[in-house]
């Protein structure tokens, strides 16, 4: 209740509906996804009160998980990854002239799997921080590497390309002094280097200024579906055929909400698998049941509250826009981690509680906001991008007033766009990147605690799991490529 | 179509609102010092004494500023990461660094920082003295005094570990006097900041604390136990914990968390800046937090800081060479 009466205050109102709107906003257009936002937006909150700008960043990432449903539904575009899954059903939904329940309980599923999403977190998140404080230097590498681990195996093209810039992002979260010593390191005797490259210019560059590029190159050609969107709610079929669907796609997605690496994308996939195994008329799939719409927009919805808890609780993002918002934490001075719930109540249960309000709101801005979405869609993108350009540009100067900084994030911005080019996926670097300092920090204290031996890595119960799941992962991932590399050998033993 | 070209101009409404916020704070220039708000290093993390210290000025000295502070953590090296990026600053008065005395005197004898402790900054105030930082177990560790811990240790050679904030700093040298004398071995695992090196105790990763002076309220929860204090004299709030010096250490850790800016700061803007934060420590907020964490009033002018932290070095590198934690200085003063 703390929290409400912070969350309720007039102003962290405004910035929980700033947050909706832009979030969903976002969702609705393809190209900026959450990241892209929040960091472009990263500089404003300098300006304002340290809740009320988690306030209105997390509100972004939330209102996203709306949005990005819509245009899947309407115009087969997700507005972001989590998404994809729903076009499958969603779109043919849209062009059987049922595009009003499909949006509706997309909406309503959204609401409720956001909202129970919520209530877990409030309830978990307490216990799992006393937990944390067992979390020491071995567990927290350990769980680093896990979540690097997952990042690179949930990547959606190459895992050898993704490992890569996951180390990239590693080594460049190493420009700076020291952490301990205070020796500089790959400076090159810059002193802008000395205090390493920040956050900030680095996902407006990869995340912004690289999706403006690559937009430049596409003439978008949207075919906007044709059907009117009739009634808007589902019927009581509706309801009845999708109930159990919404239940099972929150718990799915709560649970893989809280795994570093990418949770909300994957609950959506899974939870979509599930319903179709479980279902009675699996054939329906795919040919717009609406099922198939529920669960995965609910699972989507309850991974982004739940992967909140690993980032409160043990200070580790499990995703790429919460590593930013973490960087949002850090620049407010506050450390998220085990004792963020003690030392910082007001932002801890006002964040939490402004959640469930951003979800009330949500659910009452985008039913009728739907047939606008789509217009918005229309604006053309020789506005909008020069725009989102201005936008980083001036995002990236005023963080510091440095035009160091600028570069920073033009370099990235060009690198972003043949990331892209080369199919190379941003998310493992900068995760890698924000994760890097913890990395080695806890790596260092680790190693001097059990006097340079690896072998207490292996002894310690959480860390000997953890380890050995990421291990599992790197293994797993190249048994398909040794499976075809032995075909192979064996087709050319039997040419011979 | 029309629709069309209201939400675009929607869409440009909100940028533009968006931007016209980030202009508008950032404040019309005016021709006069300080045109815009002040950014604040603080050169430990969130928690730790020195962040609670420069936090809780803000409270007087912004408004005898007329200006909002923003402060940065910048933890690492015993505070000397955020020196050396305040060293690389301009001199144009919008960046300071709170940090505590150790990182100009102590830090920089010990490694070899990229920053001259004594010609980079421009002191501007002294503020608060935190001599009563301890040597600190879990309630629950065997140790009840400090001579049983001592014997343990010697006994028990690199079975102790403790954590600390940082090499070099007042902590980590008060552990090294101590090993240097007694011939004993243990292992110091270094944390960005004090709070972070209790919690590494409390969290049972390490044996012993060296511990900032933000322990207090822990110890007075009865969470930790104090072995002993650092200071010149007993702690007034835990008056059974004996001092070093008591013991038989030839050292006394002397630590004011002051607050710099980059060398050859303007005269002018010294002048204000000092004039602020003296308005900072002035205020009962301040005074309340001080006494809190267990630190006392220790007021410095600019010119008195300098010549206490020309006087400070050159009593360090004498106690440092005597108990043989060096050689000669790892960094040249000026």
């Amino acid at each position: 209740m703390y929290g409400f009466s912070i969350a309720l205050q007039p102003e962290n109102l405004f910035f929980c509906l700033v947050g909706s709107v832009l979030g969903t906003l976002v969702g609705v257009l393809p190209g900026i996804g959450p990241p892209g936002a929040i960091a472009i937006l990263l500089p404003v909150t300098f300006k304002i009160s340290t809740t009320g700008s988690i306030i209105m960043l997390a509100g972004i990432y939330y209102g996203a998980m709306y949005g990005g449903s819509t245009t899947s539904i309407l115009v087969n575009i997700p507005g972001e990854t989590a998404s994809v899954v729903t076009c499958l059903d969603g779109y043919q939904m849209a062009l059987q002239g049922r595009a009003g329940p499909a949006l509706g309980i997309s909406a309503f599923g959204s609401f409720i799997a956001g909202t129970l999403g919520v209530v877990g977190l409030m309830l978990f998140a307490v216990p799992l921080s006393k937990m944390a404080l067992k979390f020491g230097p071995h567990e927290y590498f350990s769980l680093i590497i896990l979540g690097l681990t997952f990042v690179t195996y949930l990547s959606h093209g190459s895992m050898l390309k993704a490992i890569m810039m996951c180390f990239l992002g590693l080594m460049l979260s190493n420009i700076g002094l020291d952490p301990i010593t205070s020796t500089p390191r790959i400076t090159f005797n810059v002193p802008e280097l000395f205090d390493g490259i920040g956050i900030a210019p680095v996902a407006m560059g990869l995340f912004g200024i690289g999706e403006v590029l690559v937009n430049l190159e596409q003439t978008v050609t949207t075919e906007l579906v044709k059907t009117k969107v009739k009634n808007l709610f589902p019927s009581k079929l509706d309801w009845v055929e999708s109930k159990w669907a919404l239940v099972r796609g929150t718990l799915v997605g709560f649970v893989l909400g809280i795994l570093p690496g990418g949770g909300h994308v994957v609950a959506s996939f899974l939870s979509y698998g599930l319903e179709k195994r479980v279902s009675k008329h699996p054939e329906k799939f795919g040919k717009g049941a609406i099922e198939g719409v529920a669960s995965p927009e609910s699972a989507n919805n309850s991974a982004a509250s739940s992967s909140f808890i690993p980032l409160m609780t043990l200070g580790i993002p499990p995703n790429v826009t919460l590593s930013i918002l973490f960087g949002a934490f850090l620049i407010h001075g506050i450390t998220p981690g085990p004792f963020l719930i003690r030392d910082y109540p007001d932002v801890f249960w006002g964040v939490l509680s402004s959640m469930y309000v951003g979800n009330v709101m949500l659910l009452v801005l985008n039913l009728p906001l739907i047939p606008m979405w789509v217009q918005v869609l229309k604006i053309p993108g020789k506005y909008l991008y020069p725009l989102i350009l201005l936008f980083c540009l001036i995002g990236a100067y005023s963080m510091n007033n440095s035009v160091f900084d600028v570069f920073v994030m033009i370099i990235f911005g060009v690198l972003g766009y043949l990331f892209r080019k080369f199919e190379f996926e941003g998310a493992p670097l900068v995760l890698a990147f924000v994760l890097g300092p913890l990395l080695d920090m806890n790596l260092r204290q680790a190693l001097l605690m059990s006097k340079g031996s690896f072998i207490d890595f292996f002894i310690r119960p959480i860390s000997a799991v953890t380890l050995s799941v990421s291990i599992l992962l790197l293994v797993s991932a190249t048994f398909p490529f040794v499976k075809k590399r032995l075909q192979q050998y064996r087709e050319s033993v039997d040419e011979d | 179509m029309k629709r069309k070209v209201k939400l675009s101009m929607l869409f440009v409404a909100t940028v533009s609102f968006i931007l016209g916020q980030l202009v508008l704070f950032e404040g019309f220039a005016r021709c006069e010092y300080p045109e815009k708000p002040v950014t604040v290093l603080v050169s430990f993390d969130a928690g730790s004494t020195s962040d609670l210290i420069a936090r809780m000025l803000a409270v007087g000295a912004e408004k005898a500023l007329g200006t909002r502070l923003i402060y940065e953590n910048r933890g690492g090296g015993a505070g000397t990461v955020a020196m050396a990026l305040l060293a690389n600053a301009k001199p144009d008065g919008y960046m300071v660094c709170a940090t505590p005395t150790d990182t100009i005197a102590y830090v920089p004898l010990m490694l070899k920082v990229p920053f001259k402790p004594l010609k980079s900054f421009t002191p501007i105030i002294g503020m608060a003295a935190a001599a009563n930082t301890a040597l600190i177990v879990n309630k629950d560790a065997p140790w009840k005094t400090f001579q049983e811990f001592i014997e343990y240790a010697k006994k028990n050679p690199g079975k102790i570990r403790y954590s600390s904030a940082g090499v070099g700093t007042g902590m980590h040298v008060a552990m090294e006097v101590i090993a240097k004398k007694d011939g004993i071995k243990w292992t110091h695992i270094p944390y960005k900041s004090a709070s972070g090196a209790r919690m590494a105790m409390m969290g049972g990763h390490v044996e012993a604390c060296s511990a900032g002076a933000e322990f207090v309220p822990s110890a007075r929860q009865g969470l930790v136990r104090v072995l002993a204090t650092h200071g010149e004299k007993r702690s007034p709030q835990f008056p059974d914990a004996p001092t070093l010096k008591e013991l038989g250490y030839d050292f006394t850790k002397e630590t004011i968390h002051s607050m710099f800016g980059p060398g050859n700061l303007p005269p002018e803007i010294l002048n204000k800046l000092e004039m602020a934060f003296t308005k900072g420590t002035e205020t009962p907020e301040f005074k309340a937090l001080i006494e809190k964490i267990d630190c006392t009033p220790a007021y410095l002018s600019s010119k008195d800081l300098d010549r206490y932290l020309k006087e400070l070095w050159g009593r360090a590198e004498k106690v440092f060479k005597e108990a043989e934690i060096i050689k000669e200085p790892a960094t040249q003063p000026y």
